[in-house]
């Protein structure tokens, strides 16, 4: 195993050097350098593209200005761009914004592709089923910047429009999506038209009510989840996440679970008008949430009785949950705060930029900052790779679905329960989890015109810019990135594979 | 835009109950494979809507506005049945509003008609039908090219490579490697920068031959397991050469992968060219496409949105159609995700087995 | 002129009370911390505040330098060069030899209450002439190959400063006296657009201070003065280094380089977040008559036009100046509470024929040259591309006059281009071609196929000449600035170029023989030897008369043709009021002082 390691890794830098080989020469012979200052009418025009060539060593052909480039990358230095600006410092810039922007993202998609995949595996050729597809397609063969035009002009400008005046959602709107909901969750849920009808009163008529009692709160001006809110999502997750684990059965598994959401609705009010004020860094809320967990293990651990496992996972869920939902209270807490402020002005959806200019405010407000500019574009980024990550769970689990061990689950008479979350969605994973290894790898250098639409100042944006201007220094500085991590992420995901796979061998 | 399959794990299921095995049986019984794809593949609607509106799309890009192209420096240009060309200009009528109207006269519209500029007008009166359909036909043509080009090489590489192993394959999977580092949006717009002047069918041949790798790789693993089994033995011991082994034998029991990835790629190309364009690298003026139609014309997704929407609308349609058409050569193609017999065809089956037991 | 002149007591009075009104609104007890503030976007990042240097040279750079800066004078919107007194005076002493005498107003400082004096002068003379920079000396040489910095061996004792060389002030070789608050240049030979060349630029203290290491402001002073006075080279070489590179910044400077934000106008930088946005905020310091309205200014980065529209709409940005297309003005248009204000940029489209080198030769013949122009729609590129941003656009007739300046009347009446060219003239151009005795000549245009407005521009003119026989061939390329000169590669071109100024001696490198922007090949020894008076020539009477001559000439040798000029787009939200841009550098924010907020909630 480690010699295949190594292998492979001397293997991939060898790959890395020759393709960042090729890409220097590709870009700096697809076009003129200078062309910007020929076109200038300075007086002075000699003198600056004398400069510029001796900046950039443009008297040197390209296949060896590579050396000189690639000797300043062995000392940690990615050179200067054009304007001389050092291509580290707007390295490191461009990567930190990046990430940020991804990482919700693909972490969002992921668990939506995998939830609506699974579903549609267990539905197939149901409507749900033809559906979904319909959408992801859809989805998949939208243009990034077509669909960011219609984002800007309809979920923000026309959301903010809403929010202008007495947010009111209007009639037709709750019928629609009292319909909608309702069709979703009865074409979800399996069985008899009869059971199915059920389900779709049901689902409609909570639809109906939650709307309702938000119009009737003023929600859209001043959201809030409240201490009812939290209840019945902590209570409710309680139960859900036993039923999907252990199954109700498992009483003690529902105890603990229900233990630590009470604990949860307990530290509502403390914390939310006394001790977040003291939360003042971000890794205090990732403290915090390590704490949830670990109070969240003990008391399943308590509880647990013979099988602690399971139970520990149900409580520690159910913990995080809760705690996610009363921060996420946290922060709507302070919404109204933000969007009536003075640099925000009533419009909080932005559609440009990573954070609202000079805006100062605790760090609750920060993250409402950074949610309204988030969203557009993760909206965006989840469009296109929501549909391919539900085409593959969809398939995987079909996949596995159709195989021996689970017919002898089956036959065995295992609930229908234990047959799809013990034994085929664990297998139905190892592929999935190949595809996240590669996509992550990927996504870094993926959200190039994502960035641009959205104006934010990322690695995308030090590519395409390098590349306009035919400026190979930062265009290879984003290249050697996002390819380092592609291999490195194809490594990875082959050991995953292999270690998720028994029968994989690494050679 | 990763579009890279994984070889998903797995055997076909032998041991099936008898139920489910004749529901089965009846099914293909006495068909052949090509029937029993064929069949499969019609009986998938979305794939079948979807060929007929891609027809209908690619012979009314083709013929509308006749094709024009040069063929080794000589321009050579067939009519269309369309009144305009796609470069003619006529001063712009009504601001170049869309004289097409489907509201019949009854319901308050303004009746039934196509009228001299169905599509409407850009700002110096070009017709946006005739452009549209041009931006139709390069995209149809990048598409094509990216695929086919895409394709051979992909499998030619990916059956050599799993075919022989050794170093042959450590040498070109390495290659396959090199080229797969580099993001597709990357190569293109690199590649697009340096030859979209060059016109749609050269930036297409430039970046299929980029595209092959995720192919090369699905084909390298599915002749992995291929070439274990008893026909190629068989074939071997007969005497056949490799090249007959790998074309013959081989690599028609690996279509179905072939073809479906093919789709995949294809649908991905379309989008890759829109969003070369949008970057500006894509396919450049005078000539157009439909992604250079869109970008150009961003600013006038408020006042003038006929000039987003309608290339928005052919995107998305040939997109949409080729990921359907995938979708039903998948079915089509992979037993290995055959319809699950719903419970109430079992327990009917179960009966009638019962019965004539 | 649109300058409203407020006595710096009124502007001051009004500033204030916008500081008190925007404390009022502060909400209570809310968690969010505030002021109030207008943002603007522009559509490149700053990152050098020397825009002098070749590096620093953009005009993302010099919007910000020029919130920032006092200075002796500056464009208005007309455009006209309005000098503001409350900086600082100058003098012209003498006209041959030319000397000139600058005074700093009494009472100016740097913000950091550091008086602004001769000093700074003296060293924004060494940096921009020069003069003091070792003969001979490559600074190549000693030019790291890989990032462009200067390598450990660069010698201590050499002098290189990186100012905007070449562009006149050179022509003072002489070290000028100073005396307190005043410098006295004198130039070697007459240089006319001597008015554009001198302004304060960095705090000569702060230079010095990093430079030598000396504490105080003024002995750090009086240390700089000396070292360009005796010329002690180790002394100006570490000043030079520091005038180079130490102002490129692009996020705000560490506590300890604070002392870079130092400096002298209505504005000073407080906050500045890479490749997003720069906020200034009112100088406290300031005296001067162009006090700032506006307590807090935030440029915002946005490269996308619609992109900045959609901000507009959305509220996040009150000010935009995007690429104008008729459909940005179209978007702009429709938005509630919006104004919007169509007017011209500096530069102009023309289309060129080349003399020489062309492709086909077919423009050798001046008749054929005639005729060609003769197709050249350019009322219905106007008509079609230009007036839907700006209603009032016209087509240009003048290579040398910005219609509406000085002079631009009378050449039309003149040069011909009006009388001769001012309508399509197909049948004309068809018997030109007869006498000519050439059939369906060839001609290959050049032009930007990136830019949709140029590429519809060549459909124009393609329909149009190929009506009279031209055989009008597709030369155009995205390289096309790189294709520009190049012998053989086409016959005729049409793009802009761009004013920074209204100096005269622009027209020497564009139509001289052999100048550098002379990429037409073009020459004639009559125009040479009128550029060469124009050079020396003070009298603005007199420059108005050759170049009325000189464009005469240039349109009987069937030079070519200018179309427009560039239409601007400025729009703003009910925010603000008093924006009111103009066609120089720096465009809208020339009267960044007379904006004033009206949001007083």
């Amino acid at each position: 195993m480690a010699t295949f390691v190594i292998r492979r890794l001397i293997a991939s830098v060898f790959v890395l050097l020759a393709a960042t080989y090729l890409m220097y020469n590709l870009v700096a012979l697809s076009g003129d350098p200078l062309k910007d200052l020929r076109e200038s009418s300075a007086p002075n025009k000699e003198q600056l593209i004398e400069s510029r060539i001796r900046l950039l060593n443009l008297d040197v052909a390209p296949p060896l200005r590579y050396f000189i480039w690639f000797a300043g990358v062995l000392r940690g230095d990615f050179g200067v761009t054009v304007e001389g600006r050092s291509v580290n410092a707007l390295l490191e810039q461009a990567l930190g914004s990046t990430i940020q922007l991804v990482t919700i993202a693909t972490i969002v998609a992921i668990f939506l592709g995998l939830l609506v995949g699974i579903t549609t595996a267990l539905r197939q050729y149901s409507g749900y089923d033809y559906s979904v597809t319909f959408v992801s397609f859809l989805f998949f063969s939208l243009p990034i910047f077509w669909v960011a035009v219609l984002l800007k002009q309809f979920v923000a400008i026309g959301f903010n429009d809403f929010l202008d005046d007495d947010p009111q959602l209007p009639m037709l709107v709750i019928v629609a999506l009292t319909l909608l909901s309702g069709a979703l969750w009865a074409s979800i849920i399996p069985g008899e038209p009869r059971r199915k009808a059920v389900m779709f009163g049901i689902a409609a008529v909570a639809t109906a009510g939650l709307l309702t009692v938000m119009n009737l709160t003023d929600w859209f001006s001043y959201p809030a989840i409240t201490i009812g809110g939290v209840a019945a999502m902590g209570i409710g997750t309680a139960f859900g996440f036993t039923a999907l684990i252990t199954g109700l059965k498992n009483r003690r598994a529902l105890i603990a679970a229900l233990v630590v959401a009470a604990l949860g609705i307990a530290v509502y009010y403390p914390f939310q008008y006394n001790l977040s004020f003291f939360v003042t860094e971000w890794w205090m809320l990732l403290g915090l949430a390590a704490l949830t967990a670990l109070v969240s293990g003990v008391v399943g651990f308590v509880v647990g009785g013979v099988d602690k496992g399971p139970v520990v996972r149900v409580a520690i869920f159910t913990g995080l949950t809760t705690a996610f939902v009363i921060a996420l209270d946290r922060f709507m807490l302070v919404w109204d705060d933000y969007a009536n402020s003075g640099r925000v002005r009533g419009r909080p959806i932005a559609t440009i930029g990573a954070s609202t200019p000079n805006l100062e405010g605790s760090l609750w407000v920060q993250g409402v900052d950074i949610f309204t500019h988030l969203l557009l574009p993760t909206l965006a980024l989840i469009l296109i790779s929501f549909a391919t990550y539900t085409r593959y769970s969809r398939a995987s689990l079909l996949e596995v679905l159709n195989q021996d061990y689970i017919r002898t689950a089956r036959a065995k008479g295992l609930s229908e329960r234990t047959v799809v979350v013990r034994h085929a969605f664990r297998n139905a994973l190892i592929p999935i989890a190949t595809i996240v290894a590669f996509d992550i790898g990927g996504i870094v250098g993926g959200a190039v015109i994502t960035e641009r639409v959205f104006g934010w100042t990322g690695m995308g944006q030090l590519f395409q810019n390098g590349l306009a201007r035919v400026d190979p220094n930062p265009v290879m500085a984003f290249f050697v990135v996002v390819g380092g991590l592609a291999i490195l992420f194809n490594l990875i995901a082959d050991l995953v594979y292999a270690a998720l796979d028994p029968r994989i061998r690494v050679n | 835009m990763s579009n890279t399959l994984i070889p998903e794990p797995g055997h076909s299921a032998p041991g099936v109950t008898d139920a489910e095995n004749n529901l089965e049986l009846r099914e293909i019984e006495g068909l052949s494979q090509g029937q029993i794809v064929r069949r499969r593949f019609f009986r998938h609607r979305g794939a079948l809507i979807s060929m007929v509106v891609l027809a209908f799309i690619v012979v009314l890009a083709f013929s509308s506005v006749g094709l024009s192209f040069s063929f080794f420096g000589i321009p050579i240009r067939t009519p269309g049945w369309w009144q305009w060309t796609w470069t003619q200009i006529d001063p712009p009528q009504d601001g170049g509003r869309p004289t097409l109207s489907l509201i019949p006269r009854f319901l308050g519209g303004e009746g039934l008609r196509f009228g001299d500029h169905p599509f409407g007008q850009d700002e110096v009166g070009r017709d946006i039908f005739a452009v549209v359909m041009r931006g139709t036909q390069q995209s149809v043509v990048i598409m094509v090219v990216v695929g086919l080009i895409a394709v051979s090489i992909g499998t030619v590489i990916g059956a050599v490579s799993g075919y022989f192993r050794g170093w042959r394959d450590s040498v070109l999977m390495r290659f396959t490697d090199i080229i797969i580092t580099i993001p597709v949006i990357v190569v293109g717009a690199v590649v697009g920068k340096a030859v979209g002047n060059q016109g749609a069918f050269a930036l297409a041949i430039v970046l299929g031959l980029f595209a092959w790798t995720g192919l090369a790789r699905l084909v390298r693993a599915e002749v992995l397991s291929l070439r274990e089994r008893e026909f190629v033995d068989a074939a071997r011991v007969a005497g056949a050469s490799n090249r007959r082994i790998i074309f013959k034998h081989i690599l028609p029991n690996a279509i179905g992968v072939i073809i479906v990835n093919s789709t995949l790629l294809m649908a991905a190309a379309i989008l890759l060219e829109t969003a070369l364009s949008f970057l500006g690298f894509g396919v450049q003026s005078p000539d157009t496409s439909l992604g250079k139609i869109i970008s150009d014309n961003q600013a006038a997704f408020a006042t003038r949105p006929w000039l987003f929407w309608w290339p928005g609308v052919f995107i998305i349609a040939i997109a949409l159609c080729i990921n359907f058409i995938g979708d039903g050569l998948r079915d089509a193609f992979d037993p290995r995700q055959k319809r699950l017999p719903g419970a109430r065809t079992l327990a009917k089956a179960t009966r009638r087995a019962k019965s004539s037991a | 002129m649109r300058i409203s002149r407020l006595g710096a007591a009124s502007a001051a009075t009004i500033a204030a009370s916008a500081l008190v009104l925007s404390a009022c609104a502060a909400p209570q007890q809310s968690e969010v911390v505030e002021g109030s503030s207008i943002t603007v976007a522009w559509n490149q990042p700053f990152y050098s505040y020397n825009s002098n240097t070749s590096f620093g040279n953009a005009t993302a750079n010099a919007n910000i330098v020029y919130m920032t800066s006092g200075s002796f004078n500056y464009y208005d919107n007309t455009p006209e060069l309005q000098k503001d007194e409350s900086f600082g005076t100058y003098e012209l002493v003498s006209e041959d030899p030319l000397v000139v005498e600058y005074t700093i107003a009494d009472g100016v400082e740097w913000s950091d209450g550091t008086p602004v004096d001769a000093a700074d002068m003296l060293l924004a003379w060494a940096a921009n002439s020069g003069v003091p920079n070792t003969p001979e000396f490559d600074p190549s040489e000693f030019t790291d190959p890989e990032t462009g910095e200067f390598t450990e061996d660069y010698p201590t004792d050499v002098v290189y400063f990186d100012g905007s060389l070449g562009s006149g002030l050179e022509n003072v070789s002489q070290v000028p006296e100073i005396d307190g608050k005043t410098i006295t240049l004198e130039y070697d030979n007459i240089f006319v657009d001597w008015e554009l060349v001198f302004g304060v630029g960095l705090p000569a203290h702060v230079v010095a201070q990093r430079a030598l290491g000396i504490e105080d402001p003024q002995e750090a002073k009086d240390a700089l003065v000396e070292a360009i006075q005796n010329n002690d080279e180790e002394a100006l070489a570490s000043i030079s280094s520091v005038w180079n590179s130490d102002w490129n910044f692009s996020e705000m400077p560490s506590e300890e380089d604070a002392n870079l934000l130092v400096v002298n106008g209505p504005y000073v930088i407080t906050e500045f977040v890479a490749d997003q946005y720069i906020t200034l905020k009112a100088n406290e310091n300031y005296t001067g008559e162009n006090s700032p309205q506006i307590e807090e200014v935030t440029v915002r980065f946005i490269t996308d036009p619609l992109a900045a529209v959609q901000a507009l709409d959305n509220g996040e940005v009150d000010v935009i100046s995007p690429q104008a297309t008729a459909d940005v003005a179209d978007a702009l248009a429709e938005l509630d509470g919006v104004t919007v204000l169509s007017g011209v940029e500096a530069v102009y489209e023309h289309i060129d024929l080349q003399f020489d080198q062309s492709k086909s030769g077919t423009f050798n013949n001046p008749v054929v040259r005639e005729a060609f122009l003769k197709t050249i729609p350019r009322q219905q590129i106007v008509d079609t591309l230009i007036k839907p941003l700006n209603p009032e656009a016209e087509v240009r007739n003048s290579q040398l006059f910005v219609p509406g300046a000085p002079g631009y009347d009378e050449t039309v009446e003149t040069n011909g281009m009006q009388a001769n060219y001012g309508e399509v003239d197909i049948e004309g151009a068809k018997a030109l071609l007869a006498e000519a005795g050439v059939t369906s000549p060839e001609v290959c245009i050049l032009y930007a196929t990136n830019n949709p407005r140029r590429v519809n521009e060549f459909a124009l003119i393609q329909e149009s000449a190929s009506q009279a026989g031209f055989a009008v061939t597709d030369c155009g390329s995205d390289d096309w600035g790189g294709l520009l000169g190049t012998p053989g590669a086409y016959d005729a071109t049409f793009f802009g170029w761009q004013s920074t100024s209204l100096g005269v001696t622009n027209s020497s490198a564009t139509f001289r023989t052999g100048g550098i922007n002379n990429l037409n090949y073009y020459s004639n020894p009559e125009v040479d030897e009128l550029l060469s008076e124009l050079d020396t020539t003070i009298d603005p009477e007199r420059q108005i008369e050759i170049q009325v001559e000189i464009d005469k000439l240039l349109m009987d040798d069937a030079y070519g043709l200018t179309i427009f000029q560039f239409p601007g787009v400025t729009a703003f939200s009910d925010r603000v009021e008093g924006v009111d841009p103009g066609p120089l550098s720096p465009t809208i924010f020339w009267n960044i002082w007379d904006w004033t907020p009206t949001d007083t909630e």
